[in-house]
């Protein structure tokens, strides 16, 4: 085997490896679901406030279906963390995005605003 | 001996990968196994003796690292260390066949340590450390 050969086998092989990374970093995630009826807190990678807001709500009579970023339909770029707390509509409407402290009381002014109070 | 600390910089790796995608692509080209052999060596004696023996963690660190002007960033070490052992026991299985005359499977497996080599020197995707999270979660 001459050195071209074996030189076009290692360009071969290399560029084999990375194009087999690209088409596994390509390769589609599990299927969205559609946005759910009432109110859905958005919960993701770095969402530190989601859990206290979930609570805010429950407390304040609202019971919000609780969604994974990925999982959901979601209009424009994808979302990969949440350093803030945010409530969505089944619009896919913004009802909420907070962060700090301040997304507790707006949880629980957004709940009193669902139970139309 | 020494004992492996718990967190490594991150170009340590890296270097170590590129030295091995270097050596494997140099012994394929140039057909001289020995290379293989040389680099299951350097590869075993960092992760068994420690990074305070390992050449090319050693020619990083002397060399390389104090020249570099940029914040220190550093990984978890158990996950490339876990990747350093697969580059070993491949690359000491590749040296076997050679000895044994199994040019043909000493190259393939050469050749597969070549490309994952390559890739986590260039990408930081480590398939090693890969496993090694999937295993441990």
């Amino acid at each position: 085997m001459g050195l071209v050969v074996r030189a076009s086998v290692l360009v071969l092989v290399g560029g084999g490896a990375f194009l087999l990374v690209a088409l596994w970093q390509r390769r589609p995630g599990p299927a969205q679901m559609p946005l759910p009826a009432g109110i859905t807190l958005v919960t993701g990678p770095g969402c530190t406030l989601c859990g206290p807001v979930e609570r805010a709500l429950r407390r304040a009579g609202v019971d919000p279906t609780v969604a994974e970023v990925g999982s959901l339909d979601l209009p424009g770029p994808q979302i990969r963390s949440l350093p803030v707390a945010f409530v969505i509509d089944d619009r896919g409407e913004v009802v909420m995005r907070r962060s700090g402290r301040a997304a507790l009381e707006d949880a629980a002014a957004l709940a009193a605003c669902a139970n139309g109070r | 001996m020494t004992t492996a600390p718990p967190i490594v910089d991150v170009d340590v790796p890296r270097f170590n990968q590129a030295m091995v995608a270097f050596l494997t692509g140099l012994a394929f080209l140039a057909q001289a196994w020995p290379i293989v052999a040389f680099t299951a060596g350097v590869l075993a004696l960092t992760r068994f003796a420690g990074p305070s023996w390992g050449p090319f963690t050693q020619a990083y660190l002397r060399v390389i690292r104090p020249r570099r002007n940029r914040p220190l960033e550093t990984e978890p070490a158990a996950p490339p260390r876990f990747a350093q052992l697969l580059g070993t026991i491949f690359l000491t299985v590749a040296s076997g066949c050679f000895v044994t005359d199994w040019t043909t499977a000493g190259w393939v497996v050469t050749l597969m340590v070549f490309a994952l080599a390559l890739l986590a020197a260039a990408t930081r995707i480590c398939v090693g450390c890969i496993i090694y999270e999937k295993a441990v979660s």
